[in-house]
């Protein structure tokens, strides 16, 4: 030994021999530590033990949860999308119930008596409440969100057996109030209160408050002791979350797209989004089939589930969810993508405006085109021959935007695509957007074709976004979802700004643009898209898809924006797959189908909104002065008739005439917007039995026609569109009574095959 | 210097193991686990019946086959390890990488379990092992080594940063503590000149923010704070805390009796099957109980550097200091954190908490010490050598 640590000196950096020195410091070290630890054992057991006891005794029942309020999801005007309700939580403590005093002789049956009771009031199984109460320990959830008459029963129970050791505590449940209503944007959240999806996902952080909590210090003799104090921590509340959807808006985009899915048998769904340009706000983003939000997983509506029936169906296994997922929990606006055919012509022209290769009143010529082998042919037969540029747009020429583009280039055209922002999301905070698809190389047939829309995808909400680029002015913005966020209190923690990508074109351009669009409603293919007295700019598309041939699927859609002078809105309406048009030439286009249903909702949005409208001649000329309804409440048969007259309605009266009676019931009702010279029907006897008429076909007759032939039968008219009859609800040949409104939509044809 | 140099031991001649078998060692050792046996059923109070029951068959099955190893170990020359020394550290290695495979398992927020099939495995524990093997044959070269220091340093460095390093990864903060004490405890016993202590004392300062920020998780940081402050925590560390004081306090002389605790029965003291045993053990065998696994820790250390004091080399010296300082510090940790002097970690108190891999590679350690101790020179309890 004492060789080798001579050896070691040599070594610097350690020091030799130190071994048992070294070892016999750690030697006293430990055992002096060890001593402290035994001295402190000591310490706490007899000098604090008394104390430490008595707080020991008070810590016999668990912490139990006051569970924190989800914060609440608002529309752009206050109104409630999203709401947690207050609902309790049942637990029990089974070392309370073993130990309550009142029935210490008999405790087993006690111990039954509970778990009988709490299983058959709360509606559990009872071997499992049974488990629970006779487990050693202090706690134990029994159920969750209760609602509040089940525990009124419960607690007069508790009160008339005296029971002790169950406890009913907050909890919270979400509620939406408008069931589907927005259904993709506001998502849901799981069992825990957790966000599953939508904004309840992406804002869980927000939404979820901290839970409080009650540290209960009473002993299992309910005796409180003199040292017991109930700790409460309050919970702390999640952060409420405005959206810029408006409810009203969604709820008639809602409606619009159902019905339309519905009238035109639409396979495939359908999606509308409505912007404010101005901002990039999204006002209503809807998608079809929805679901309804309180029972997100319920057997899915409105589309085919082969393999399954509502009978099985339980939500819960992946297979399900997956189907669910790719159906009705799926937000088409956002997610899918398709070609969006003639409606991309005006993203054309602002490149060839822009650039200067021409000007709107530029000659053009409309003649087929044959580009690398392939011939590109307008859909009128003949040609529109040479006409001005604008007048090409409202034809919707597609050999005249083939060949700017190719005069323009493809490396200037694509940068054009780019700006608009057709490569990149959209930037919004919803989750799932879908990625668009482009030629990687194009070549310039690929750029020829998508000059007018063709063989690339977009996704609804790019389109939406570029029009809006389009409609202010060039600027190129972040679709907005949630406008502000603010805490418990009413403090504003997040607030949304205005987010400009890029500007992609001059003002000037755009203003041009506007002007050609106005009147591709006014004048062309998107003339079913004119609504009265508002100045609407857009353009229609029908958009083929790779299974067009095999099943004929055809994606339908209508882009506008309105007022065109002072764009407020952008309205994208898209149904993918319809299968019939009422209309007996059974047309599918974005002109014959999406354009007047686009314009029946944009009517209603203007309206909500309180929109100016100018009406040019022409509309006064179609359209009939029409005049409300009044009220014939408290009136006489005369009275009513002489109001009647002076708004330029006339009255029919049934049962006996006699101008002192009063007025029992009117049909239309007070309030509806009828033509002048329209009929309203009164009854003077409160039985009396409603006079039936048939309801006459209308097909191909002009308003006027309609009009007449309708006030012949005593029914009144609800004006939609401009020129021939196409649908009209009540069908031809139904029996209704006198006095009924018959719902009329107007189309112009001529333009079958545009796009 | 010739190979045979090295030691004083006649390795051809194998000891007469029941003349040197370590009794009171082994004594110490079946003491504690056999407290840990009494403990753990009602430690595990309020937990499924069938948890409980598993979890006992477990613990029993870890207890003989930890005594069969431990005594397997004895009779075997701890040279073997020293000759295996870098297979067994580079299989370890291995171990602690599956945990980022689909073997992986994450508990308690820290991903460093991996899941064998029948049972789950920490592979830190006999990792602790295997670096202390490692730094022993280091440590042991080095005195012997002449003229390449530099080589020995960045060989040490290495060998026992790359574990540690995995474990700051999993986030594992008590048992890297572990390593940093028994590597600072073998140094110092091997004889480090005190100045260099100081300048790791300084680095290891230095290195504190960048370990709090990158090696911590929220759950570790809260505790460590809530120690010094523990208001800022009520009803989270803070709460854990109290309600073990509560829980030793309320014991006093004898204790509540055995599943009677009032603390341990409101279910509130968290992994009292593991990290807060010894407040189950306080509560319900009170002073008594307590004393007990204290003086049997006792005897264990005071036994492990004696058999390090005695060894017949080099090697044998450093591992026996390595395995003490090991267990020293989760007796000390462990123990402290249950009455309030440490920070909580979640470091076991050895023999006593449930979980096989632990007590697996304790009794492993003791098979380790028992073989030292066989081969050891002769001499009394704290007998001179020479």
């Amino acid at each position: 030994m004492k060789k080798k640590e001579k050896n070691t000196e040599k070594i610097t950096w350690i020091s030799g021999g130190q071994l048992r020195k070294r070892s016999l410091i750690i030697t006293l070290c430990f055992t002096l530590l060890l001593s402290m630890l035994a001295v402190r054992v000591g310490y706490i057991q007899f000098v604090k033990g008394a104390e430490y006891q008595k707080l020991a005794t008070n810590q016999q029942t668990k912490t139990r949860v006051i569970t924190a309020k989800r914060g609440t999801i608002y529309d752009r005007n206050g109104n409630t999308l999203a709401i947690s309700a207050t609902v309790y939580r049942v637990s029990i403590n089974p070392r309370d119930i073993k130990k309550d005093e009142n029935h210490q002789d008999n405790i087993a049956e006690h111990q039954k008596h509970v778990a009988e009771k709490l299983s058959e009031i709360l509606d559990v199984n009872y071997a499992e409440v049974y488990e629970k109460v006779m487990k050693t320990n202090a706690y134990q959830e029994i159920k969750r969100k209760v609602e509040d008459e089940v525990i009124t029963e419960l607690r007069k129970w508790i009160d008339e057996e005296d029971i002790f050791g169950v406890y009913i505590d907050e909890d919270a449940k979400r509620y939406y109030p408008n069931n589907s209503l927005a259904s993709h944007i506001i998502g849901f959240t799981g069992t825990d209160d957790q966000g599953l999806s939508g904004i309840e996902a992406i804002y869980d952080e927000h939404l979820t408050g901290e839970d409080g909590y009650i540290l209960t210090e009473v002993d299992a003799a309910r005796q409180s002791l003199p040292l017991a104090e109930e700790v409460r921590i309050e919970p702390k509340n999640g952060n409420n979350i405005t959206l810029t959807i408006d409810e009203t808006i969604q709820y008639l985009v809602e409606k619009s797209i159902e019905q339309s899915v519905k009238d035109y048998n639409v396979k495939n769904g359908a999606a509308c989004i409505v912007m404010n340009p101005n901002t990039g706000e999204i006002l209503a983003m809807a998608s079809n089939p929805d679901f309804d939000l309180n029972e997100p997983f319920a057997f899915p509506t409105g589309v085919e589930v082969e393999g399954y029936d509502e009978s099985t169906w339980t939500g819960r296994t992946q297979e399900e969810v997956n189907i669910l997922n790719s159906t009705v929990w799926r937000n088409k606006a956002l997610s899918d993508t398709y070609e969006p055919g003639s409606t991309f012509k005006p993203i054309s022209s602002v490149a060839f405006l822009e650039e200067g290769l021409i000007t709107k009143d530029t000659i053009v010529s409309d003649s087929n085109y044959t580009l690398m082998g392939s011939t590109i042919h307008c859909w009128k037969k003949a040609t529109h021959g040479t006409e001005p540029f604008y007048k090409a747009v409202w034809n919707s020429c597609n050999p005249v935007f083939a060949r700017l583009a190719v005069q323009l280039g493809v490396e200037k055209y694509y940068s054009y695509v780019r700006a608009f922002g057709f490569y990149d999301k959209t930037g919004i905070i919803l989750s799932g957007e879908g990625t668009s698809i482009f030629h990687k190389e194009p070549t310039e047939l690929d750029m020829a074709v998508a000059a007018f829309g063709q063989r690339f995808q977009v996704t609804p909400l790019q389109m939406a976004t570029a029009y809006c680029a389009i409609a202010n002015g060039g600027e190129l913005l972040v679709p907005q979802i949630v406008k502000e966020v603010t805490d418990s209190e009413g403090n504003v923690i997040e607030k949304a700004e205005k987010e400009v990508v890029r500007q992609v074109a001059s003002t000037e351009t755009c203003k041009t643009i506007l002007e050609i669009m106005r009147g591709v409603v006014a004048e062309g293919t998107g003339s079913n898209g004119y609504v009265k007295g508002l100045r609407v700019a857009g353009k229609t598309g029908t958009s083929e898809t790779v299974t067009t041939d095999i099943d004929g699927r055809y994606i339908v859609s209508f882009c506008g924006i309105f007022p065109s002078d002072n764009p407020e809105v952008v309205i994208l309406y898209i149904l993918d797959h319809p299968v019939s048009n009422p209309n007996q030439t059974n047309l599918i286009s974005g002109g014959a189908i999406s354009a007047p249903e686009a314009a029946k909702l944009i009517d209603e949005i203007a309206n909500y909104l309180k929109i100016e409208r100018v009406y040019s001649d022409k509309d006064t000329s179609e359209l009939k002065n029409t005049v409300m309804v009044p009220s014939s409440e408290n009136k006489t048969v005369g009275q009513f008739k002489a109001e009647l007259k002076k708004v330029g309605l006339n009255i029919k009266v049934v049962g006996d005439d006699n101008e002192d009676l009063y007025v029992k019931s009117q049909m239309p009702a007070e309030g509806y917007l009828i033509p002048e010279g329209s009929t309203v029907v009164v009854y003077t006897a409160d039985d009396a039995q409603e006079e039936m008429v048939e309801v006459p076909d209308l097909k191909n007759l002009s308003v006027n026609e309609a009009l007449n032939k309708l006030n012949s039968k005593n029914l009144c008219m609800k004006i939609y569109g401009s020129g021939k009859v196409m649908k009209q609800s009540p069908a031809a040949g139904e029996l209704v009574p006198i006095g009924t409104v018959v719902t009329v939509d107007f189309r112009t044809l001529g333009f079958e095959g545009a796009e | 210097m010739s190979h045979s140099d090295r030691y004083d031991l006649d390795r051809s001649k194998r000891p007469n193991m029941l003349l040197k078998f370590d009794y009171i060692l082994f004594a110490a050792v079946i003491g504690l686990a056999v407290m840990g046996i009494i403990i753990l059923p009602s430690a595990m109070l309020g937990y499924k019946e069938s948890v409980i029951k598993s979890t006992f068959i477990v613990q029993i099955g870890g207890f003989i086959v930890g005594i069969i190893i431990a005594i397997a170990l004895s009779c075997v020359d701890y040279i073997v390890f020293r000759h295996m020394a870098i297979f067994f550290y580079g299989a370890n290695i291995l171990a602690m990488l599956l945990v980022y495979s689909p073997l992986g398992v994450e508990r308690y927020g820290s991903r460093n379990w991996i899941d064998l099939g029948i049972t789950t495995y920490q592979p830190a524990e006999l990792m602790k092992l295997a670096t202390i093997i490692m730094v022993a044959l280091c440590l042991e070269d080095m005195k012997l080594d002449n003229g390449r220091t530099l080589y020995n340093v960045l060989r040490i460095g290495f060998f026992f940063a790359l574990p540690l390093g995995l474990v700051l990864l999993q986030k594992d903060l008590g048992t890297a503590l572990v390593f940093v004490f028994f590597f600072v405890i073998m140094l110092f016993v091997a004889g480090l000149k005190m100045r260099y202590f100081a300048v790791t004392a300084v680095a290891a300062l230095i290195a504190f923010p960048f370990v709090w920020k990158f090696a911590l998780n929220d759950a570790r940081r809260s505790r460590i704070l809530t120690f010094f402050d523990p208001s800022l925590d009520p009803i989270g560390a803070g709460f854990q805390a109290r309600l073990a004081k509560y829980a030793i306090g309320s014991g006093q002389i004898s204790g509540k009796g055995l599943g009677n605790g009032p603390i341990n029965n409101a279910g509130q003291l968290p992994v009292k099957d593991s990290d807060f045993v010894f407040s189950v053990v306080c509560e319900e065998l009170g002073f008594i109980g307590a004393s007990i696994i204290i003086f049997l820790f006792f005897v264990l250390l005071i036994k492990m550097i004696g058999i390090s004091r005695r060894s017949s080399d080099y090697f044998g010296q450093y591992l026996a200091i390595g395995i003490f300082a090991m267990f020293l510090f989760h007796f000390l940790e462990n123990i402290g954190m249950n009455i309030g002097i440490m920070p909580i970690t979640g470091v076991p108190l050895p023999f006593i908490s449930k979980g096989g891999s632990s007590l697996i590679t304790n009794f492993f350690s003791i098979g380790v010490m028992l073989s030292i101790s066989a081969r050891r020179k002769s001499g009394g309890f704290f007998g001179e050598s020479s």
